[in-house]
């Protein structure tokens, strides 16, 4: 009781003048991509023989990004590129210096809007080695890692 | 006049707000099996022996085509065969007229014992000789002899 009335009194101390504003009340959603799962690219035991096939391996990455956003996905060259074309290098101590070259290729649509974080998508991209690149590899394993990114 | 500043403080807030994008790495992998693989093989055949007074020792040639992934270091090892006498190889009669009679015979080859593969596009060869005592066949009766050695090329 005693609070209302202090707050008349000084109402009309000041004039008895009124205001008002609206005020506005804003966000925004930042546009987000956010990559979950990352399913490397694993050709695993590449058998030689006189005449090779060619093999492929798939790997994926499962994303989301915010529900309407536009986004694109880009896989850069890798670390052993040459002129253009992804390669494996050596990691043995046999085949150190030898390189495998391989192709990448998406299996869907790099362009893309998000659906929101419930509903992530799995981006699959198939690799493949030819048989005669590596019919006169050493023996031993190869590597590569492609910077996979996807931007609004 | 602070209201509008303060709407145009907003606006700026608004259109500097990042977009994030997300990147990460795949890692491609692959691992070249070492294998040996034998591309032909050709039988040590004596053809006929033919028994006289003086009969003459008999060499045969056979050989084992192969290749072994580059780098790949292996061994090559010849067994003592199906019918073998201790460390004696031998051939046996298969004939009616010579099944319990056995030929013993010796294999030789100049290749080393282990090497290193260096790819299947270079076949390498395996060459192996055998040889029979004609004083051992000048005993035998009529009849087919054989045994069968397993050569394998291990990594």
């Amino acid at each position: 009781m005693r609070a209302r009335i202090g707050v008349a009194f000084l109402a009309l101390a000041l004039s008895a003048s009124a205001d008002q504003a609206s005020m506005d009340v804003g966000a925004e959603l930042i546009g987000t991509c956010q990559i979950d799962r990352v399913v490397p690219i694993d050709f695993g035991d590449l058998e030689q023989s006189r005449n090779s096939p060619n093999r492929t391996a798939v790997g994926a990455v499962l994303f989301w990004c915010s529900k309407g956003l536009r986004y694109k996905i880009k896989a850069d060259d890798g670390l052993h590129s040459s002129k253009g074309s992804r390669r494996m290098k050596g990691e043995g101590s046999v085949n150190v210096d030898e390189y495998l070259s391989y192709d990448l290729r998406p299996r869907f649509s790099e362009h893309d809007s998000g659906m929101g974080p419930l509903y992530p998508v799995l981006f699959e991209m198939e690799a493949e080695v030819r048989g005669e690149n590596y019919d006169p590899l050493s023996v031993g394993p190869l590597r590569d890692t492609v910077v996979v990114t996807i931007s609004p | 006049m602070s209201r509008p500043a303060a709407g145009i403080a907003a606006t700026v807030l608004a259109f500097s707000l990042p977009a994030v994008a997300a990147d990460t790495n795949v890692d491609v992998r692959a691992n070249i099996k070492g294998t040996c693989v034998i591309d032909q093989v050709t039988a040590v055949e004596f053809g006929d022996l033919q028994q006289g007074t003086t009969a003459p020792d008999r060499t045969a040639p056979g050989s084992v085509r192969y290749w072994c992934t580059k780098g790949l270091v292996y061994t090559v090892s010849i067994s003592n065969g199906s019918n073998a006498s201790g460390s004696i190889r031998r051939m046996k009669g298969i004939a009616t007229t010579n099944s319990t009679e056995y030929l013993p015979y010796t294999l030789t080859t100049t290749a080393p014992a282990s090497s290193t593969g260096v790819g299947p596009g270079a076949l390498v060869t395996l060459t192996l000789n055998g040889t029979v005592k004609g004083t051992d066949y000048n005993v035998l009766s009529v009849g087919q002899l054989k045994d069968t050695v397993v050569v394998t090329i291990a990594p």
